[in-house]
């Protein structure tokens, strides 16, 4: 009976709204001198619209899809909860249309349960998803702009809404994956010709893998998305090695992916600037590194507990509310606010992990271990850029960095995970 | 900030370790849920598998009664990757798939030429749970499922 509740989850879905509530408090109490009364929808717009969200999720799960994971939903709105707070501190015009993403991310979310019945369906037409994952990419060839000025044409708008095709891309790419490999994952483990010491199955079966693999590479790389680029190299090499448990075939997709940054290096500039900035920011701190270098300077100004959410200078750091929020974090909330982030996502990650591990069969393993492992790169790859433990790349830090399309994917990305996560022979 | 008297400064010291107390909170509830979580597991994990003890071991060289241990996930059939290899010729490469879940074993046929059976009924793709002292089918062999 507290199963079907879901208790669980309503109980630990307090905490992320008492933290939220707080912030907001805070921020309230040092801008106006005093915390603003309950009847300010002014200062509790976004708590309520995204309060309100998370239980409207919370109990259409209740209602219809009770055997689904618990603790997702609550991780995931802890890691919104810091987000929607810290885009109301960076940018607080921002705030309300954050917490209207959210909404849009949880209809996102409901939306991706309610559509797929059946996880099978998206095995099906895998060849599909991959195309129209592809086209998206291309139509920004075209018709892409480039709203914020950050030197990548990655966007489709329109009337003042932006949209990111690769985000979306990366899903399908996952779900193709997962399906192709899915169904070929005997296939790939046979024996066929040698290529010095990697012993590879026979060509037909992996050739159109690579061939996708270099296409969707090069799409991102002509485009100057090397985040995206290192993100889908990373589900790649995740996914052979979860289908096929061989370490050949990692260390062979680790020596390619060496032999493309290298030619990455030489053939692109933009390349070589992010290096030459990851290896040593500080003689350009003034000028190209400006970004990297604030951010470490404001992660190094928290300290263990942070200046207080409020009371540190993070708005030095450019487009600190969607590629640099940690840095953020670090400064006003300290060591440990990022630890207890970073804590938020092992824990995230570890859930779809474990939805992968409880799944039925193959492509239902394969594609939480997929979406498990797209959010754990993108905070990896986000994170350690912003700390200079590898080259900065611009990806959003999944359910916190402020931006539409980044949050109402990774929404319909845990709506996907906690599908999988429901006992199949109790559903309808 | 200036201009704050100093119950204000009390009030946001006190907000701001109450945020990173209540985020931390919320970390230590999830971590005890998990925590007690996997003990349970744990504690099925020891009461589970139990064996296949081979009834009609067909030309596979497996003598009748020989027991053979059972993973959380066992694939039977005649390739060289699966848990429980048997080499005979009416078992297909991938035969059939025996898991552990929820306290009980799931059989299912992976796709079989000749078929898995329990208790001689053929069995498709969906899982049976099956319980101990059931004659599980594969092709022509037959084991037992004990404890």
């Amino acid at each position: 009976m507290v199963a079907r509740l879901r208790l669980t989850e309503l109980g630990l879905l307090v905490f992320p709204l008492v933290f939220l509530g707080l912030g907001l408090a805070l921020l309230g109490l040092i801008t106006e001198g005093a915390v603003a009364g309950p009847r300010d929808l002014h200062a509790w717009g976004p708590l309520l619209v995204f309060g309100g969200a998370m239980l409207v999720c919370h109990f259409a799960l209740v209602a219809a899809w009770p055997s689904a994971d618990q603790l997702l939903l609550p991780l995931v709105a802890a890691l919104s909860a810091v987000g929607l707070l810290m885009v109301t501190r960076l940018e607080p015009s921002l705030a309300w249309r954050q917490a209207l993403w959210l909404v849009v991310g949880s209809v996102g979310l409901l939306g991706t349960l309610v559509v797929l019945p059946r996880v099978d369906w998206l095995a099906r037409y895998k060849y599909t998803w991959a195309a129209l994952g592809g086209l998206l990419v291309l139509t920004t060839f075209v018709f892409g702009v480039d709203p914020n000025g950050s030197g990548a044409r990655l966007w489709l708008g329109a009337g003042g809404v932006y949209f990111q095709p690769s985000e979306v891309f990366k899903v399908l790419l996952v779900i193709f994956l997962a399906s192709y490999l899915a169904d070929r994952r005997e296939l790939l483990t046979l024996v066929g010709p040698r290529v010095g010491p990697v012993r590879l199955p026979p060509p037909p079966y992996w050739l159109p893998l690579v061939a996708i693999w270099l296409l969707s590479l090069g799409l991102l790389v002509i485009q100057r998305d090397l985040g995206a680029a290192l993100l889908i190299f990373g589900i790649f090499l995740g996914l052979v090695y979860a289908a096929t448990a061989r370490l050949d075939y990692v260390a062979a997709g680790l020596a390619l992916f060496a032999l493309g940054a290298t030619l990455a290096y030489q053939l692109f500039g933009h390349v070589r600037d992010r290096v030459a900035i990851w290896l040593d920011p500080w003689p350009e701190a003034q000028d190209r590194a400006y970004q990297v270098v604030q951010g470490l300077i404001a992660l190094a100004a928290g300290g263990i507990a942070g200046t207080g959410l409020g009371f540190g200078y993070p708005e030095y750091i450019p487009a600190v509310h969607t590629d640099f929020v940690i840095a953020a974090v670090g400064e006003e909330l300290g060591l440990l606010g990022t630890l207890g982030v970073v804590a938020l996502y092992l824990l995230l990650v570890y859930r779809g992990f474990r939805v992968a591990l409880r799944a039925p069969e193959g492509f239902h393993q394969l594609l939480a271990a997929g979406l498990s492992t797209v959010l754990a790169l993108q905070a990896l790859i986000i994170l350690g850029g912003n700390t200079r433990l590898i080259p900065l790349t611009g990806i959003t830090l999944p359910f916190i960095s402020y931006g539409g399309s980044s949050l109402l994917v990774n929404y319909a990305m845990v709506g996907l995970l906690l599908r999988i996560s429901m006992d199949p022979r109790r559903s309808p | 900030m200036p201009g704050l008297d100093s119950s204000v400064d009390v009030l946001v010291l006190v907000l701001r370790f109450a945020l990173l107390a209540v985020l931390y909170a919320f970390l230590l509830a999830v971590f005890l849920l998990v925590r007690r979580e996997l003990r349970q597991q744990a504690v099925h994990r020891s009461a589970s598998p139990g064996r296949l003890v081979v009834v009609d071991g067909g030309s596979t060289g497996l003598r009748p009664g020989q027991a053979l241990p059972l993973q959380p996930v066992t694939s039977l059939g005649r390739a060289p990757n699966c848990t429980l290899i048997l080499d005979d010729s009416f078992v297909s490469a991938t035969h059939a798939l025996l898991t552990w879940r929820d306290g009980r074993w799931w059989l299912r046929d992976a796709g079989s030429t000749n078929g898995t059976f329990l208790n001689h009924q053929p069995v498709l793709a969906d899982e049976v749970p099956v319980e101990f002292g059931d004659v599980v089918g594969v092709g022509r062999l037959r084991f037992k499922l004990t404890r």
